[in-house]
């Protein structure tokens, strides 16, 4: 249901714009300049980087069922749309489609090591309180544990306070949430003496498909931390778990070393030349950049006159297709002018043109 | 002396008082530095054999164990008890993270390993710059029960100890027939092992064969007895597809039982997650395969049931041996319906390639030997030869073993390959008749008209111990008058509140002790 309305929403974004891959490479929140710059220019943030376990061949299989279901339909080669029954589908007010919740763009990379550090947390204090230390960790990932245990030397004195704490926390946060959500959440919780659901006996128990269950819980999270980060006093103990998060690093690391250069005022074909690299990479570092920097001054690469003639011609293609755009306009204008044009555009106009 | 540094090792490190029948002669033997053979019934506590004497000696003490999966169960039990000086190495490890094990061997007490990891002359270089005290062959039947055909590293297993200085030996099972044991100190070449067999009968288990007419009545019968009693319990199937439909239909119609399916294909995480569900009484039923059960020491388990036999008595054995650790009355049921041996059979003939084919495979590795003598990589090869992996596996060893691969290149002379294709021809008719005569114990034992317990142990030792409960179905046992404790129904739906509260708070829970 919930991946049913997340596939058929991309693809109404996108439209003839990108392939059914970037919808895939959407969800798995793959780094690269095209999958960000995507997210922005077609009004898909909060999806970004929601589905990191999904499989390609699951998505396939996925996909291919969406075909059947006649909800989407194939155009061309790789290119997918929805049908008017997928559209209406997705336009209906969907009862527990906590779509809502999502915060991509914010969140991809906080949420799952907020969960695996509650959990890991629930698992270590309820067993230690019952002076149980044979346990198996739910989660075997080193930096979770080594968080879980420095947090744990802390608190060993007073697990019973901890416990209390954080059952006000949790409890408080989750009556914000369907009783079916906060009732699942639960249910994937592992302590002493009791192991937590599997995805597929969540999925069998509630009536839901398997493939949503990562989906559900992490738009569950995303919601949490947004409550979380807006009030903090109201949940100390949660605010301490997010503490030493990794941050959501929005450049890539070569970009940042072009950022420097530019600062200090090289040009691109300098940089090119000092770093070794092909002038097209520095360009793309550029328009990563471009993507995340308000005051990127794009004047300095598009004239106003060049800027208004992109635009128009955005204006009349109706599409993000570089190169119709590039069709529509004088020759002199380059594809890299374009991708400025269009980095610096998301913001204000992303909507706009998707929403037609 | 040393008795005492163990008894004392037994308290402080593993929180036992006492030892178990069995596992303080073969400690004593060695830590004494004499090689042992030891057969114990499953849920003895073979693995603490071991597991002691590595936490006295100052060496490293190897453990070659047949799964991954039942590894990496290990190694996580052992690190839950504190003993933190342990690794499991495979060969999916990354290549980082290898490296960085590599340089610390003699940091570990216990490595457990896979045979066929052995046989990578890196990993022997690096085992020979550590002192190795104690070598241990874990489910040593697997020497003799997979050696010849798709784990020939194990017959490999005596040259490799003969590469590390001969340290001492400790081959262990559940099940072995004197023929296995025969075959296990043959191939570790360990003549004088000191012999430590313990009778395995167990008296608390009754067993039941019901023969029925196809799938519909053996799902049937199982749904009656599982309507009846809601005990732990454990289904086998010889397909993995299967434990997921089974378990999907019980849970279907019988929704008080709380089942799960468990298989090799499952991710560590899930497999996991229903031991432990199991472990703990959240689970009543599992549908497994073979996969499930090593290393699970679960002592409440009622019921065994077989939907489908396995391809020997060793391996019925050992799946029964589940059932019962804590000595209640506990129940082996065996489904069997006209036409099952034929699953079997094929089975088995897709573990050994075709004699008859044998001239023609040859033909083709010639072809191949003309453009290249080296091989072509797995996939290439096994289209090009017809046989699937394990067929081939077999194939090679016995091709080295004539002297026709030798590091994976081919070696042609043409005398010799027609005498080599007549041995392994010999030898394929051999491992076949064998394989078919253990089909044959197994559906003989299932077609026994007399006591099922006696048929069950002659084969393995002289006398078993008067059963504490009813004997068999054909001793005149049936489900009517078995009554064992029930599992009691605490199933209602409680709000997601009281189970935070419950799980968080420890409220309801009386207080418990290991």
């Amino acid at each position: 249901m919930l991946l049913d309305y997340i596939i058929i929403s991309c693809c109404s974004k996108f439209r003839e714009g990108r392939s059914i891959s970037a919808v895939y490479h959407l969800l798995k929140g793959k780094r690269s300049i095209q999958t960000v710059q995507d997210s922005h220019i077609y009004d898909l943030k909060h999806f970004y980087g929601i589905y990191q376990t999904l499989h390609k061949q699951d998505f396939d299989e996925y996909i291919q069922k969406l075909f059947k279901h006649n909800l989407l339909v194939l155009k061309g080669d790789n290119v997918v749309l929805p049908t008017d029954r997928g559209m209406n589908w997705i336009n209906e007010p969907a009862e527990n489609v906590p779509v809502r919740y999502f915060n991509g763009m914010e969140y991809n990379r906080k949420a799952p090591v907020f969960w695996e550090r509650l959990l890991l947390s629930v698992q270590t204090m309820t067993n230690s309180r019952s002076n149980s230390f044979n346990f198996i960790p739910v989660i075997d990932k080193p930096d979770v544990m080594a968080w879980v245990k420095s947090y744990y030397r802390q608190w060993r004195n007073h697990q019973t306070a901890f416990l209390s704490q954080l059952y006000s926390e949790l409890s408080q946060l989750l009556q914000l949430f369907w009783e079916k959500e906060a009732s699942l959440f639960v249910d994937s919780l592992t302590g002493y003496k009791h192991y937590g659901m599997s995805s597929f006996q969540l999925a069998e128990h509630y009536g839901l498909r398997q493939i949503d269950i990562p989906l559900i819980r992490t738009a569950i999270i995303h919601r949490m931390l947004a409550i979380i980060t807006q009030d903090t006093a109201a949940y100390p103990l949660f605010a301490q778990f997010l503490r030493d998060l990794p941050e959501e690093a929005k450049l890539t690391n070569s970009a940042n070393k072009t950022k420097k250069f530019l600062e200090r005022n090289y040009s691109a074909e300098d940089i090119a030349a000092i770093r070794h690299l092909k002038l097209n990479t520095i360009y793309d570092h550029m328009v990563e950049i471009a993507l995340y920097d308000e005051s990127f001054p794009l004047g300095q690469y598009v004239t106003s006159t060049e800027q208004e003639e992109i635009r128009t011609a955005i204006n009349s293609t109706k599409s993000y297709k570089l190169k119709e755009i590039k069709h529509e306009i004088s020759e002199t204008i380059s594809y890299f002018q374009i991708r400025l044009v269009l980095a610096t555009e998301k913001t204000h106009q992303g909507d706009y043109f998707v929403k037609r | 002396m040393l008795k005492d540094k163990v008894q004392e090792q037994l308290r402080k490190q593993f929180h036992i008082s006492s030892f178990r029948s069995g596992q303080e002669e073969i400690i004593d033997d060695i830590m004494n530095g004499n090689d042992v053979l030891g057969i114990l019934p499953t849920g003895s506590g073979k693995s603490l054999c071991y597991q002691l004497p590595a936490t006295l000696f100052d060496g490293v003490t190897i453990v070659v164990s047949p799964l991954i999966s039942l590894m990496e169960d290990q190694v996580k039990q052992l690190k839950a008890t504190g003993f933190k000086k342990v690794v499991a190495l495979n060969s999916f490890m990354r290549p980082d993270e290898r490296t960085r094990v590599f340089q610390q061997l003699n940091q570990f007490k216990l490595i457990y390993l896979s045979p066929e990891l052995l046989q990578q002359s890196d990993m022997i270089e690096r085992l020979r710059q550590v002192k190795i005290d104690v070598f241990v062959i874990d489910e040593a039947h697997c020497i003799s029960q997979w050696g010849h055909e798709f784990r020939p590293d194990y017959l490999r297993l005596g040259t490799v100890l003969r590469k590390l200085n001969g340290p001492t030996v400790l081959a262990l099972s559940a099940t072995a027939t004197m023929e296995v044991q025969n075959d296990i100190i043959n191939a570790l070449d360990r003549p004088d092992i000191k012999r430590h067999i313990h009778p395995m009968d167990r008296e608390n288990i009754t067993f039941m064969v019901e023969k029925v007419n196809g799938d519909k009545d053996k799902q049937d019968v199982l749904t009656n007895i599982l309507k009846q009693n809601r005990v732990p319990a454990l289904i086998y199937f010889s397909s993995k597809r299967k434990t997921e439909e089974i378990a999907a239909y019980i849970s279907e119609t019988l929704p008080s039982q709380r089942v799960a399916f468990y298989h090799g294909d499952m991710d560590q995480l899930d497999r996991i997650t229903i031991q432990q569900q199991f472990m703990n009484d959240q689970l009543d039923i599992i549908c497994c395969t073979s996969a499930f059960g090593m290393g699970i020491n679960k002592r409440n388990i009622r019921l065994v049931l077989h939907y489908h036999f396995p391809l020997q008595i060793e391996s019925f054995l050992q799946e029964i041996g589940r059932a019962g650790r804590d000595g209640q009355s506990s129940v082996s049921l065996l489904l069997y319906s006209p036409g099952d041996e034929m699953i079997q059979g094929t089975i088995i003939e897709n573990e050994l390639p075709v004699k008859e084919e044998l001239n023609n495979i040859f033909n083709k590795l010639y072809q191949l030997y003309i453009n290249s003598p080296q091989l072509p990589p797995l996939n290439q090869l096994l289209d090009a030869l017809r046989l699937n992996e394990v067929q081939w596996r077999f194939l090679h060893y016995q091709m080295e073993q004539h002297g026709i691969i030798k590091k994976n290149c081919l070696v042609y002379d043409k005398s010799e390959w027609e005498k080599s294709i007549q041995k392994i021809g010999r030898f394929i008719e051999t491992r076949s008749a064998l394989k078919g005569r253990k089909l044959h114990e197994m559906i003989n034992w299932i077609h026994e008209e007399n006591c099922l317990r006696d048929s069950l142990y002659k084969s393995f030792q002289e006398h078993y111990k008067t059963p504490l409960y009813a004997c068999c179905s054909n001793c005149g046992f049936s489900f009517e008058h078995w009554e064992p404790a029930q599992t009691q129904n605490d199933q209602e739906a409680i709000s997601w509140k009281t189970k935070l509260k419950k799980l968080l708070l420890n409220e309801d829970y009386e207080f418990e002790t290991e």
